[in-house]
């Protein structure tokens, strides 16, 4: 039902909520950095600082996964972990499979910041197909 | 697994999110368990068995 969709009240509704603000806010923690430790130039006071800064962000995201997951009850659990280990075996074989097909076309896009958008695209795609699988320990 | 957790909770005029609040968990996990799509793990199954006052294997029966 909508009403219950939207429910602030909803402690889903609220786990959810907080997950997206903390990752929004540390994915925009991590732009503001980067632009900045780009803009900055090499001799400048701050410049180390400024290239480190965007550590801070990158590992404020598994902070707010953790958190993420210490807020869930067990199948959620289960389908968030299943989403993370799919991404991330996915996203290994395109990392690994990339400079392949790279080299046999020639290929010469700047695919370096894009990692971050493809594990997200596929994060959330496999977030939203899993619960439609039926969780049983084995296949029978 | 099969279950009788909706006649339960029917039995009991429970609304999916009333027995969610009470486990502590999401509603959806509610609506898996009762399809099917999810067994619970044993703390969560005692938990439904007493909430109901019954056995676990008075709820959760296998397919075999």
């Amino acid at each position: 039902m909508p009403g219950q969709m939207l429910n602030l009240k909803s402690h889903d509704t609220r786990t959810g909520l907080q997950f997206f603000l903390e990752a929004l806010g540390a994915v925009l923690l991590l732009a503001v950095t980067t632009i900045f430790a780009h803009r900055v130039q090499p001799g400048t006071p701050f410049y180390t600082a400024a290239q480190l800064a965007p550590i801070v962000p990158v590992w404020l995201l598994p902070l707010v996964m953790f958190r993420h997951y210490l807020r869930i009850d067990e199948l959620q659990r289960l389908q968030f972990l299943q989403s993370i280990a799919l991404t991330g075996g996915l996203m290994a074989g395109l990392a690994w499979s990339w400079p392949s097909v790279q080299r046999a076309f020639a290929l010469q896009p700047p695919l370096g910041g894009m990692w971050e958008v493809n594990f997200s695209i596929l994060f959330v795609v496999i977030s939203a197909l899993l619960p439609k699988l039926r969780a049983t320990p084995r296949a029978r | 697994m099969n279950n009788k957790l909706k006649d339960l909770r029917a039995e009991h005029g429970m609304t999916q999110a009333d027995l969610a609040a009470r486990l502590a968990v999401s509603r959806q996990t509610v609506i898996a368990i009762e399809s099917g799509r999810y067994d619970p793990s044993l703390p969560l199954a005692f938990a439904i068995a007493g909430v109901f006052s019954r056995r676990i294997e008075d709820i959760f029966v296998d397919k075999a």
